[in-house]
């Protein structure tokens, strides 16, 4: 023992210093204002997420406020979660042919990776940029067509809820005609 | 036999047998639309196009008849060329809106435009509107816009039902597929006028936007409408629900078509039509324990030599080897003697075509064979009046119940449910909820329906067919043969018991 054992049991005092010293100066410079911080003030203060951001689904509508679904179920059958549960009937406006009388949402089985959006051959569903989300029963997850297409987070936000079929890029045309937000204009 | 060239490929086939046909059965897929092997020939479609060898022109495959020394190809550019253009024919009209057309997904149109078109579309002009969304009676809807004019419903109105009622109105773009003055169809072999629409002009009511089809999986099946035994494909989704029936090809029994009445007995199948849990008294219990019960009771009337106070009810629904596996057990076992049933003899012999086509006036799907299993183990039947009484006289005292799924045996065991006293203990071996219902007092067993039944039934012309489905719609639902089987293993270990007095 000796002389290297009373060493080895006393050199963790230097790594303890090491490590108190970047604690220490972080600490004081987030006391003093100068720090890089990386945590913000939320809910008061709120991030800014980019426009490809993918949040809860939107159901669009039309100007008539009826939605632009046609329960053709291709969402449904592109989710890799299977969260997307549609129930097809004859729709009592003698115009429209079939609409969901069901359009339901399981958000906590949605992993939103927006293939539903891809597959829509419409414009009826839309990733939306919400993305708080709290409830008290797993229930109230399973959201339906009047929360998807008209929940009061919709307002105001950077997304139409409204579908636009002239918008629809055809194939071979040239996107450019499609409007800025051509994140939402499909090749049909 | 006759030698034939398809594409440098020498084969032989059948003389006469329709080019189509004869492609098909080699694995050569030659595409078509109006061309029905069980209807006539229109040559409306011209998509079956191929090059013969001698013959300057395209023809349309349907229409020739192989023959010695028949050269044909049918993937030239020319033929291809000629194919493609014939399908944006097809399609100059078409609405395209697959999203809300039933048809999507087993449509004839969608199919060959990914294998056969694949083109640009030259076509400038607007698309000639029709009328959509067409009621034509109880089961049909039309949508004449999406109709391709391949006359294949025409024609089997003509030919096969016999009821005349489709035609096509109107010249050129504005030719239409229709009945007179929209009237509804009639007779009872409509849904197969849906069935060969090889595009989604006519679509099901029943399966109106139930289901999409790629979401549906098939299973092969024999109906259970009446003693024609039509081959069937039932269509569920993952065996949990049922959507449709679709006829199976059978030349000797059904062919390609079946009749309305036989398609919509898959309903009784599914779920709000089920029992699905054992009950006694109405209420829940596990199935092991209903077993049991049921032993133990009938150990009473087997310690005691009382068999004869024991009854059973049968019906020719059940397949030869359910009867046999009952029967073994019920009468080599037990020594039951007494057991009851409808009139099959009478029905029987009374048994016809009701319209001079598929459906029969018989109908259970197994009565031949029901009759010549009860011979094979020696079983006299009583009738049900029979039945009601010595329940009422208390002859009977421990009472089966083999009932199927349908209303026919509610109707007919109303007399005797309300027979039963108290004192009665009643098993109903079922699939169907009402029959636990109407015996509301009684130990009721869940039981497979026939749709997911593996075993042999006897149509009228004595043809043995097998069914294997191969799914099961409810865990707690077991085949009758199986219950028989945990029926005699209870029953020999509570006997056990009984003798070392544990």
């Amino acid at each position: 023992m000796g002389f290297f054992g009373k060493l080895e049991s006393k050199s963790y005092i230097i790594g303890i210093l090491k490590g108190l010293t970047i604690t220490g100066t972080h600490f004081v410079k987030n006391l003093v204002g100068l720090g890089d911080r990386p945590t913000i003030q939320y809910p008061e203060q709120r991030r800014k997420y980019s426009d490809k951001f993918m949040g809860v689904h939107v159901l669009t509508k039309k100007h008539d406020g009826e939605i632009a679904c046609t329960a053709c179920m291709l969402c449904a059958t592109n989710c890799p979660a299977e969260c997307i549960h549609i129930v097809a009937a004859q729709s009592p406006n003698p115009k429209v042919e079939k609409y969901p009388a069901i359009y339901e949402i399981d958000l906590l089985r949605c992993v939103f990776c927006g293939f539903c959006e891809d597959a829509c051959p419409v414009d009826a569903v839309r990733m939306g940029r919400d993305y708080e989300m709290a409830e008290l029963s797993e229930r109230n997850f399973v959201v339906g067509i009047e929360y998807l297409k008209d929940r009061p987070q919709l307002q105001g936000k950077n997304i139409s809820v409204f579908h636009e079929p002239d918008k629809i890029v055809k194939r071979g045309e040239k996107s450019a005609s499609a409007p800025a937000g051509s994140k939402f204009a499909k090749a049909s | 036999m006759a030698k034939i060239t398809i594409n440098g490929k020498e084969l032989t086939v059948a003389d006469g047998t329709n080019l189509v046909d004869a492609a098909e059965e080699h694995g050569i897929d030659i595409p078509h639309y109006c061309y029905h092997p069980g209807l006539s020939i229109a040559g409306q479609c011209r998509m079956c196009y191929v090059e013969q060898e001698g013959n300057p022109k395209l023809q349309v495959a349907c229409n020739m008849k192989c023959s010695d020394g028949l050269k044909v190809t049918t993937d030239s550019a020319r033929v291809k060329d000629a194919v493609k253009w014939s399908l944006e024919f097809h399609l100059v009209n078409h609405p395209i809106d697959c999203p809300i057309c039933d048809q999507a997904g087993e449509c004839g149109l969608q199919d060959y435009y990914m294998k056969h078109g694949q083109y640009q579309s030259e076509m400038h002009e607007d698309k000639v509107h029709k009328e959509k969304v067409v009621d034509l009676g109880d089961n049909v809807v039309l949508d004449k816009e999406r109709c391709i004019l391949c006359s294949r419903c025409v024609r089997f109105t003509a030919e096969v039902s016999k009821t005349n009622e489709f035609g096509i109105f109107n010249r050129g773009d504005r030719s239409v597929i229709g009945t007179v003055d929209d009237k509804p169809l009639t007779g009872n072999y409509t849904v197969n006028t849906v069935d060969i629409c090889p595009v989604g002009a006519l679509t099901s009511k029943d399966f109106r936007f139930e289901q999409r089809v790629w979401f549906l999986d098939s299973a092969e099946s024999v109906c259970n409408g009446c003693s024609k035994g039509c081959n069937v494909f039932i269509h569920h989704k993952k065996g949990r629900h049922i959507y449709r029936l679709k006829p199976r090809f059978n030349e000797t029994v059904n062919s390609y078509w079946m009749c309305d009445k036989g398609r919509y007995t898959y309903k009784d199948s599914n779920y709000d039509r089920r029992l699905t849990h054992a009950k006694l008294l109405g209420v829940d219990l596990p199935h092991d324990e209903a077993i049991s019960m049921w032993a133990a009771d009938l150990n009473v009337f087997t310690s005691t030599e009382r068999m004869d106070e024991i009854g059973v009810y049968l019906t020719p629904n059940q397949t030869n080897e359910e009867l046999s596996a009952l029967l073994e057990l019920f009468v080599n076992k037990f020594k039951i003697t007494k057991f009851f049933a409808e009139d099959v003899e009478g029905l029987v012999k009374a048994d016809s075509a009701v319209d001079n086509f598929l459906l029969r006036s018989d109908p259970y799907p197994n009565s031949k064979g029901f009759l010549e299993t009860l011979k094979k183990f020696g079983v006299k039947l009583g009738s049900l009046s029979d039945m009601a009484q010595s329940i009422e006289k208390q002859r009977l005292m421990h009472l089966i119940f083999v009932v199927p799924e349908g209303q026919r045996q509610i109707t007919q065991l109303t007399g005797v449910a309300e027979a039963i006293r108290p004192d009665h203990f009643v098993v109903v071996l079922t699939p169907n909820r009402f029959a636990q219902e109407l015996f509301a007092s009684s130990l009721s067993i869940p039981t497979l329906s026939h749709f997911e039944k593996t075993g042999t039934v006897v149509n009228h012309g004595g043809l043995a067919q097998k069914i294997s489905s191969n799914f099961k719609m409810f865990k707690e639902a077991f085949s009758i043969e199986s219950v028989m089987k945990q029926l005699a293993d209870a029953q020999s270990s509570g006997r056990k018991k009984e003798r070392t007095g544990s």
